[in-house]
């Protein structure tokens, strides 16, 4: 077991340099609440790509991917890909994304999304939506946290301890200059996971005795993790069950795609895009090799979502880069959290209160918020509810329910507000029901197919049965010209 | 749904280039996207253990990657 003392004394630094970075940002800040929620939309490419890279990547890389791994092997690579894969998206709605926050302001995307259709009732729907579904995913990186510095210390340093650091990171880097602190921590994040997990990774490998062995070996004694359906865990509907929902990550998650309003230019929304591909294969890869690795170092987990604090506390990996990586996940965990909690607050602030509330009280409201999120995460992480659990399994079908109303908001004038509302309300009542009554697994694709199916045939049913409303915007055509300009498709 | 460039006449999209390599390019990512779970399923699983699945899909990550990094390479300032 590692030092308490060693840990604390990492965590320290770590929260000292992540303040200092923080409070730089703050002065850059202006006090508006588009400076607050968004950077004022004038983020470099490094960063923002850096930051949406730590967004999306969580500690559920390193806990939960790296516990699959171990479980059943290589169809963890396969699946985390086919949400790669999904990163394609971005080609087609990162510009639209972008361009209609810099014509009509936009600052939350359920804000867009709203007005597109004319109606605050379907960006409210779309935030209450994102709440449900979000906030339980939330407590996830608080248990991720908690699972790992309580299980390198031995209990040195307790759940409740870890889950409190977590949280108070958290809460300082969100509330101090908003996205602009939270964009900074984030790349600084995004680098110390990268660094860390490759770092690790090789010394795993070369414990084994190098890739050569570390390979002969797996095919030794693991050789069906190496196959398909593996050990048991990746049979293709289970494959199918969790690809499928993740591959609209990308538009799906509100703390990701309001990242493509942040962008202070085109050059700059291609570069974090390529930073953010670069970023996601290699972390990819790296928390997949590490799983490999786990099997071959500490055999025979029961509990395989322990398998990173057992391989980190083997004696296999050197100390400093066990503490290295220990922050790595700190990092993934804080850095997904806060940017939650901040899209969160820009929800209930532009969503409920909206543009005709002052500034000063939109960014005062998105704070109690942020600090309201990050207490219900802690909470719930520290005390365990079935209802959180299943809403936190549950999350990527549930999100799915906003991806009809997006794409039609830029390819369906046709789709209206009565439409988009009865996609969002009917399928997400029909995920609750599948999964927290009827039982259906999130492992089984009924589950996320049905929602899909359901969401769609509502959206497309009920515009057609209805009329758009005289105030919804036409994004298809007020775009086209711009998107010519930018040669986007 | 409407073409990717919004309202236009089936005609006036097939004039363009820019549709033409719109639509092969989002034809080869669902193609990709559907041998990503086809081949290493119905084609690799099955033998003996070996690499050839973790192979595959590092290929396909990388070819994801040239894709969209061939798709944004066009956009202009």
């Amino acid at each position: 077991m590692l030092s308490t003392t060693l840990i604390w004394g990492a965590i320290a630094v770590f929260a000292v340099a992540g303040a200092l970075i923080a409070w730089r940002a703050r002065r850059a800040n202006s006090g508006t609440a588009a400076d607050y929620y968004l950077g004022g939309s004038r983020l470099g490419g490094m960063v923002a790509g850096l930051s949406y890279g730590a967004t999306t990547y969580s500690a559920f890389m390193l806990v939960v991917l790296t516990g699959l791994t171990y479980r059943g092997g290589i169809g963890a690579l396969g699946f985390e890909l086919i949400y790669f894969a999904g990163l394609s998206l971005l080609v087609i709605f990162a510009p639209r994304f972008w361009l209609a926050a810099r014509k009509w302001g936009f600052i939350s995307p359920a804000e867009m999304v709203g007005a597109r259709y004319g109606s605050t009732g379907v960006a409210r729907l779309m935030a209450v939506v994102a709440l449900v579904f979000l906030l339980p995913y939330c407590t996830t990186q608080m248990a991720g946290v908690g699972l790992l510095l309580s299980g390198v210390t031995g209990g040195g340093i307790s759940l409740a301890q870890a889950i409190g650091t977590g949280a108070v990171l958290a809460i300082f880097w969100t509330l101090l200059a908003g996205l602009r602190s939270v964009a900074w921590t984030d790349a600084l994040q995004a680098g110390v996971m990268l660094v860390s997990g490759l770092l690790a990774v090789g010394f795993a490998v070369a414990a084994i005795g190098g890739p050569g062995v570390f390979v002969a070996e797996t095919k030794a004694t693991h050789g069906a993790w190496l196959d398909l359906p593996g050990p048991g865990l990746w049979s293709l509907p289970t494959f199918l069950a969790l690809s499928f929902p993740w591959f609209f990550f990308a538009i799906s998650n509100p703390q990701v795609s309001q990242r493509l309003f942040v962008a202070r230019d085109f050059a700059a929304m291609r570069q974090m895009i390529v930073w953010v591909l670069g970023f996601g294969l290699v972390f990819t890869l790296v928390a997949v090799i590490w799983g490999f690795a786990a099997l071959q170092l500490v055999p025979g987990l029961e509990n395989t979502a322990l398998a990173t604090p057992a391989l980190l506390t083997s004696g296999a990996i050197p100390v400093p880069v066990v503490v290295l990586l220990v922050i790595g996940v700190l990092s993934a965990a804080v850095s997904t959290l806060d940017s939650i909690a901040l899209t969160v607050g820009s929800m209930v602030a532009r969503d409920f209160l909206g543009p005709r509330v002052s500034d000063a009280r939109q960014v005062f409201a998105g704070r109690l918020v942020v600090v309201a999120v990050i207490v219900f995460a802690a909470g719930f992480a520290l005390n365990t509810a079935r209802i959180v659990d299943q809403l936190a399994a549950l999350s990527a079908a549930g999100l799915l329910v906003t991806v009809p109303p997006i794409v039609g908001a830029f390819f369906w004038r046709r789709g209206t507000a009565a439409g988009a509302m009865a996609c969002l309300a009917g399928g997400a009542a029909v995920a609750v029901y599948m999964a927290m009554v009827a039982g259906v697994s999130v492992f089984n694709p009924v589950l996320a197919f049905t929602v899909a199916g359901v969401s769609t045939g509502l959206f497309i049913l009920v515009s057609l049965l209805t009329q758009p409303r005289a105030g919804a915007l036409d994004f298809a055509g007020a775009l086209r010209d711009d998107l010519r300009r930018h040669n986007a498709w | 749904m409407r073409g990717a460039e919004g309202g236009e006449s089936m005609g006036e999209q097939k004039r363009k280039p820019g549709v033409v390599a719109f639509r092969a390019w989002a034809g080869a990512v669902a193609i990709l996207v559907f041998l990503g779970g086809y081949v290493p399923y119905r084609l690799l699983a099955g033998g003996e253990p070996s690499l050839g699945i973790f192979a595959f899909w590092v290929v396909f990550g990388l070819v994801v990657t040239a894709l969209i990094g061939l798709a944004v390479a066009r956009w202009k300032e």
